[in-house]
């Protein structure tokens, strides 16, 4: 986030409010203050899980919550303001760690073995997938923008069904409809 | 990749129209779509499988990512430095890809010094009984004893039910990127080519085919003279000998 302002902390409930409402420059200046902390907790929880952790994003965002409450940074009535936007940080954490990774995988020199056995070699990496969700979620939200947020909110935010319910204000039935069609139409586009 | 934004636009008023259907209904409906649609059949068709909470394409998404520390350091690893696989304990990776792992490892039973490359396939993609053949054939291949192939000096299976093989650790270059960094024209290139058939020969006059050989698989070595190619793990698996497959 190289050269955005840089923003008193106590100013984020205003600046929930005026990205909800639309404001571009807030959402800017609002990713700019939580992305590098939300980052920092993700990177402190995995290096204390060890390898390969499922990273449990949902806890993350749940965690970050109380503590910008705490602070008094936040108001408790901007919970679902937060949590819509707290998955939009978490996939771009996520999606930057799966382009550092498979950057690394390119780059790290030469692998003196070949390791394929013909078993599900077409499986891709962890990373491949997730790049390829990412991209496809972009054209979907150009599609059908309540799709796209269940995705993001579901997949990358690891949020249950009832909180994107709570966060969408629509019944959990909605969102089970939603996360199927949503599904369907990624693996598409994917597949396509 | 995939589909435009219009085509995803389609997919979603089709997909609004089926999903309320029976199976039976989206078939007729299916059939009855006019020909502009006909792009987006079998993405609808294949989307419209995927209605079943079992199929594993669906399910796919249904896991959060998984997440690697990673980011400035090594490759991601499901073992660890310091490891013990049989009589080997591991010390730093040297690749890892979606179906294997190599490290560099050495012989930690004190019966002598040796660095070894180990390949540890992910167990989560064996089936068990892969696990035992796998081992038993590895010993097969470890009669191969010629200057251009990398030994195969072990296998086994630890308690667990890892496999691992431990072969001659090669450090050299990819075959093609060797050449290149030599400015090498067609003549010495040709000498490789004949150095590695040569080995090849040898390995198929026991009964043993390679079945992934290709430049990446063949390491030029720091003297430039001693080439290896390296046998991949499905080597592992298929003498020629098992005519059962």
């Amino acid at each position: 986030m190289a050269g955005a302002k840089i923003v008193p902390v106590a100013d984020l409930t205003q600046l929930l409010r005026q990205a909800q409402a639309g404001d571009a420059q807030a959402r800017d200046a609002l990713f700019a203050v939580a992305y590098p902390r939300l980052q920092q907790l993700a990177r402190a929880r995995l290096r204390d899980g060890g390898r390969n952790t499922m990273l449990d994003t949902r806890s993350l965002v749940h965690e970050s919550y109380l503590r910008y409450v705490q602070s008094g940074e936040l108001r408790a009535e901007d919970r679902r303001a937060f949590f819509a936007f707290a998955s939009q940080v978490m996939r771009s954490v996520i999606v930057n760690s799966a382009r550092d990774r498979a950057a690394q995988k390119r780059g790290a020199g030469y692998r003196p073995v070949t390791l394929s056995t013909g078993i599900s070699e077409r499986t891709p990496d962890g990373e491949e997938v997730i790049l390829q969700v990412h991209e496809a979620l972009e054209s979907l939200a150009q599609v059908d923008a309540r799709l796209a947020q269940v995705v993001q909110m579901r997949y990358f935010g690891g949020y249950s069904e009832q909180e994107i319910a709570e966060t969408l204000e629509v019944t959990e039935r909605t969102v089970q409809r939603l996360w199927l069609k949503a599904r369907m139409m990624l693996l598409a586009s994917m597949q396509g | 990749m995939g589909l435009s934004t219009q085509q995803m636009a389609r997919l979603s008023e089709l997909l609004d129209q089926a999903l309320p259907m029976t199976s039976a209904a989206r078939r007729t409906w299916l059939a009855g779509l006019t020909s502009e649609d006909l792009p987006l059949v079998q993405s609808l068709r294949e989307a419209l499988q995927a209605d079943d909470p079992d199929v594993a394409s669906i399910r796919s998404l249904d896991q959060p990512p998984a997440m690697d520390p990673g980011a400035g350091d090594s490759v991601a690893t499901e073992h660890h430095a310091g490891e013990r696989l049989g009589a080997y304990e591991l010390q730093r990776p040297l690749g890892a890809g979606g179906m294997a792992e190599v490290w560099l490892a050495r012989r930690a039973d004190g019966t002598f010094e040796r660095l070894v490359a180990l390949k540890i396939p992910r167990l989560s993609h064996v089936p068990v009984e892969m696990a035992e053949r796998f081992a038993r054939e590895c010993r097969i291949l470890a009669t191969l004893e010629f200057p251009g192939i990398a030994r195969l000096y072990d296998a086994g299976v630890e308690a667990n039910r890892t496999p691992y093989i431990a072969m001659e650790y090669v450090q050299g270059e990819p075959l093609i990127a060797w050449c290149d960094s030599q400015g090498h024209d067609v003549r010495p290139r040709i000498d490789l080519f004949l150095q590695v058939l040569d080995a090849v020969g040898y390995a198929h006059a026991r009964g043993i085919v390679h079945r992934d050989l290709k430049p990446s698989n063949i390491l030029v070595t720091g003297q430039g003279e001693v080439r290896r190619w390296i046998l991949a793990w499905q080597a592992c698996c298929r003498p020629t000998r098992n005519r059962d497959r």
